[in-house]
C-alpha cells in the first residue's frame, strides 16, 4: 500500500531478566533461566530481590 | 501493530483522532501469565489460583523518546510471583487494573521464548527492566 505508515513496537520480553527462583537441597535459592543457566543467591542479596 | 491489544489500539486512536469516547487512564497495572499465546483480542490469563498464580501489579516509568519517532516504557521494580505450584508459564500481559485474574483490560501482551516450568514452591520473577512496551 502506498504511503503505509509501518509503524511498529508492542511489549519486548527481555528473556535474560525473566527467572525462576527454587530453592534447592542445599538451601540456597537459585535463579534458573530460560537457557538453563543457574547462579545462586547469596543470602544477603535475596532480601532485596525477592 | 505487534503485541498491542485491539483495545488499546482502539482507544489509542479515539485519544488522538477524536473518535468516540476513549477510555480512562489507569491509575494502576497489572502484569498476568498465560498458559498459552495471548493474542490481540485474548490474554489466556492463568485462572485464579491455578498454580497458585495470582496477578501482580506492575510499576512503569514514565515514557521517554529513546529514538527518532520511538517512545518507551519500561518496568522499574521486579514483578514476582511467589509460591507458585508445578506449572507452564508461556507469555504475559500488562492489564488496565490489578485487581484480579482475568478483569479489566488487556493493553500489552507478550509470548516467551521459552516457556517456564515452575516446580512446588518455586517464584517467577521478571527482573526490574525485563519488561519494555514501545511505540513507533
Amino acid at each position: 500500500m502506498s504511503g503505509s505508515w509501518g509503524g511498529k513496537g508492542g511489549l519486548a520480553i527481555d528473556e535474560n531478566k525473566v527467572y525462576i527462583v527454587r530453592r534447592k537441597a542445599d538451601g540456597y535459592d537459585y535463579k534458573i533461566f530460560h537457557d538453563g543457566r543457574e547462579e545462586r543467591i547469596e543470602p544477603e542479596t535475596e532480601a532485596k530481590e525477592k | 501493530m505487534a503485541n498491542i491489544s485491539s483495545y488499546m489500539a482502539l482507544n489509542t486512536m479515539n485519544w488522538w483522532m477524536n473518535g468516540a469516547a476513549s477510555a480512562t487512564r489507569p491509575a494502576a497495572w497489572g502484569v498476568g501469565l498465560s498458559l498459552g499465546s495471548p493474542t490481540s483480542v485474548s490474554g489466556s490469563e492463568i485462572t485464579l489460583s491455578s498454580s497458585n498464580y495470582s496477578r501482580q501489579s506492575g510499576l512503569f516509568q514514565n515514557p521517554a523518546v529513546v529514538a527518532a519517532g520511538t517512545a518507551t516504557v519500561t518496568n522499574t521494580a521486579a514483578i514476582t510471583y511467589s509460591n507458585l505450584s508445578v506449572g507452564t508459564f508461556s507469555g504475559c500481559q500488562v492489564w488496565d487494573t490489578v485487581l484480579s485474574n482475568n478483569s479489566g483490560n488487556m493493553l500489552w501482551y507478550g509470548a516467551l521464548s521459552v516457556a517456564r516450568i515452575t516446580q512446588a514452591g518455586d517464584s517467577l520473577v521478571f527482573a526490574s527492566g525485563a519488561l519494555t512496551a514501545a511505540l513507533s
